[in-house]
């Protein structure tokens, strides 16, 4: 990225976020929709939260850019039951998720308008946090303004310049091949070039780059395996958030929830760790849409990644799909199909 | 606020080396008493949280300068995420049943002053009140606290708004960094032992008791940048009677709407303490079972017949900060909050105790002023 297309890049995420604003405040006043849900500045800290716009006046508070991490499409399955339309700002992954939940019949679509927000991609604090020295919790704001990556870090007065923001993006954004969100009502901001233009570039690293770290772990022996895993359940806390956070795990009664079957044993030690990590990801092998949220929900930095693209290496192997998530693939477990070469059970 | 909880009293001081910590840390296990395990904190993978120390690898006290606080609370090493009840056998044929070990004496080496305060709000409900929790009790009582002052406080740090402050006196040895020395003051019987196997019997003279409550103030008098915004003094002075007003408040739909519903804030928060118990069977065998349990899970309040009291976000979020922030302040004068900041840095969607704080104090703020112009 030159320093031109990063000057160029600021001017079109401040375009982008008043169109945001401009269009959320327009669609609420004239009741077509009656929430939109987007991103705006958190309380503190340099990241945005989820925004839930009844009114025109509080759509003003819409933000647009790298600071908006958070999924928002699983925020729709608490609108289902109600009447009216809401609208969803959405960068590619959120409109991944906003398809998982349309596939999975969990959403209607007459009652979901999805608007697309083209993506330069999401910070990763801790990644940027690294390249400054410092913790993540030291970094109170940043920018991407005249002209580069601004940070302005705990104690300090003044913002300065920081990495590129392409050397501080989270592997799953640096894998995304969806930053022109898909299957979108309508895109906002009009004629973005510079950031269309990154948003519209292949991805910074190709999927076998993204699996590097699967392909280590099939490759150690099955002691070391259990051993690596082992060391990451045993700090899981069961805070439930990775899968509270994913716009697959979208079940209406949750088989980690279920008393009766018990399918998931209370205790918190390692032979139940196992269990929940093996249901979580299963259940969401082949209807993942790789938006990493689950990762960047989790309290204590377990790498759930790595088994959700484990589960779609293995799918590309055994079914030749390289893609389940996006439009126009077959989806090889997310599907019945009457024709279907192996019988059902 | 109840200024003791800052100050406390010092019943004896000694001065020691920065650097290695391997001798405070045998003397304090002595004290605790035969087999009694050090905890100290340790990164394990991305996050800082709790482990066992052998002698060899007992943390350097500069640990303590680069660190501002563990990602996860040492509240598991009173209360484990996983405890038995009890195990029973042969349910069927001849049962018996048994009931776990007493636990080990524990060492917690360097515990901050706003985790060492969150043993006292728990030891309140859970070991003060009408009802003593056993298990609680006896981790508590085999413990020995050695509390680290902080030299500097984090950008999520929000002890001073809580009541505390970065060398609030808590736990049973305070630990001052003092330049190139370590103060060390003994706020309790226990605490003074580990001074006297330390020095060999000779604790302190008037002078170095004047140097601790120097240095004690000085960095007491540190303002955290959250601290800084947060004015929440309006919260405890009226609780009882703002319980009500703040109960209907729009706040709770306002804010409710992102949370995601999980167990992370409640988790990683040292003053949480909700528990569920479950029974394990396997065949004729088996084991009660006591773990974590968070008020912002969906099924937490379900109950057998499905009703559920607080079936949304709105009932559930309320429930987790109005307990923090005004019924606990209402029954025992104080929040259920040191501060510590984890449930900033770690919500997922960025929903905590300052910003709800702030929103209800100024909620509160708003109700007092009506009520006067209405008289
Ligand atoms: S499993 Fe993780 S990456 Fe996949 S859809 Fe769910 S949250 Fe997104
Ligand atoms: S978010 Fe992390 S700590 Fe919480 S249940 Fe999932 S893996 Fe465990
Ligand atoms: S407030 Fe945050 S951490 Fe707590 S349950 Fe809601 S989303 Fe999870
Ligand atoms: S509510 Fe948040 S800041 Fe307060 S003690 Fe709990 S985790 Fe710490």
């Amino acid at each position: 990225m030159s320093a031109v297309a990063i000057a160029d890049l600021s001017r079109d995420l401040a375009r982008l976020e008043e169109s945001v604003r401009a269009r959320a405040s327009e669609l609420l006043e004239s009741q077509q929709v009656r929430m939109v849900i987007g991103h705006k500045r958190a309380w503190n800290g340099p990241l945005a939260v989820a925004h839930f716009a009844v009114s025109p006046k509080e759509a003003r508070k819409f933000a647009a850019g790298p600071h908006c991490t958070g999924g928002l499409a699983k925020y729709l399955l608490e609108e289902r039951e109600k009447d009216g339309v809401v609208a969803v700002i959405a960068r590619g992954c959120d409109a991944l998720g906003v398809r998982r939940l349309l596939i999975d019949r969990r959403v209607d679509a007459e009652k979901v308008l999805v608007l697309g927000v083209p993506c330069a991609g999401c910070l990763d604090p801790a990644k940027l946090a690294e390249a400054l020295g410092v913790t993540p919790a030291e970094l109170v704001e940043v920018t991407l303004a005249a002209g580069a990556l601004r940070v302005r870090l705990a104690g300090q007065e003044q913002a300065a310049a920081g990495p590129p923001l392409d050397k501080v993006l989270p592997p799953t954004c640096m894998a995304c091949e969806v930053r022109m969100p898909v299957e979108v009502a309508e895109m906002l901001g009009g004629d973005l070039a510079a950031l269309t233009a990154l948003a519209g570039r292949p991805p910074a690293i190709d999927l076998e780059t993204a699996e590097a770290e699967v392909t280590r772990l099939e490759e150690l022996s099955a002691d070391d395996r259990y051993a690596y895993w082992a060391g990451h359940f045993q700090r899981c806390l069961r805070c439930f958030a990775c899968r509270n956070a994913c716009p697959a795990c979208n079940c209406r009664v949750c088989a980690l929830d279920s008393y009766d079957p018990k399918w998931l044993g209370h205790p918190t030690e390692i032979p139940e760790q196992f269990m929940f990590h093996f249901i979580r990801a299963v259940d969401v092998a082949g209807r993942c849409v790789a938006c990493g949220e689950c990762e960047r929900a989790c309290p204590v930095g377990l790498p759930l990644m790595q088994l959700n693209r484990k589960f779609s290496k293995d799918i590309r192997t055994l079914f030749g799909v390289d893609r389940p998530h996006l439009p126009g693939e077959h989806e090889p477990l997310g599907k019945f199909e009457p024709d279907d070469p192996e019988e059902f059970m | 606020m109840d200024a003791t909880r800052i100050t406390g009293a010092s019943l004896g001081a000694a001065r020691i080396p920065s650097g290695p910590l391997d001798k405070l840390a045998a003397a304090a296990a002595r004290v605790a008493g035969d087999g009694a395990l050090v905890f100290g904190p340790a990164r394990d993978g991305s996050v800082w949280g709790w482990k066992l120390c052998e002698a060899a690898d007992v943390p350097q006290s500069d640990l303590w300068e680069r660190l501002v606080n563990t990602d996860v609370s040492p509240k598991e090493l009173f209360m484990p995420r996983t405890e038995d009840i009890a195990r029973w056998r042969d349910r069927l044929r001849n049962l018996s049943i048994a009931e776990p070990a007493a636990p080990p004496p524990v060492v917690v080496l360097g515990v901050r002053p706003c985790d060492a305060a969150s043993f006292d709000l728990l030891d309140e409900v859970l070991i003060e009140g009408p009802f003593s929790d056993e298990s609680y009790r006896r981790r508590r009582g085999a413990t020995l606290l050695i509390t680290w002052a902080c030299g500097k406080t984090g950008p999520a740090c929000a002890c001073d708004a809580f009541g505390l402050a970065p060398a609030a006196a808590a736990g049973d040895l305070m630990v001052y960094p003092d330049g190139n020395e370590l103060l060390l003051s003994a706020l309790t019987p226990k605490g003074l032992e580990v001074l006297g196997d330390l020095t060999g019997g000779s604790t302190a003279g008037e002078a170095l008791t004047g140097r601790v409550d120097a240095v004690a103030a000085a960095l007491n008098a540190q303002k955290t940048a959250v601290g800084r915004r947060l004015a929440l003094d309006d919260l405890t002075a009226n609780a009882a009677g703002l319980t009500a007003t703040l109960f209907s408040s729009d706040i709770w739909t306002e804010l409710s709407p992102r949370c995601l519903s999980c167990g992370t804030c409640t988790y990683v928060c040292p003053t949480c303490y909700c528990f569920a118990i479950n029974d394990e069977p396997r065949g004729g065998d088996g084991r009660r079972i006591r773990t974590w349990d968070s008020c912002q899970f969906k099924e937490f309040l379900s109950m057998a017949g499905g009703h559920n009291p607080r079936p949304s976000k709105v009932e559930r979020v309320r429930q987790r900060f109005m307990h923090k922030l005004n019924y606990h302040p209402e029954r025992y004068g104080k929040f259920l909050c040191v501060g510590c900041g984890r449930c900033i840095v770690s919500c997922p969607v960025g929903l905590h105790v300052a910003e709800v704080g702030e929103a209800l104090s100024r909620a509160a703020a708003a109700a007092v002023s009506a009520a006067k112009g209405g008289e």
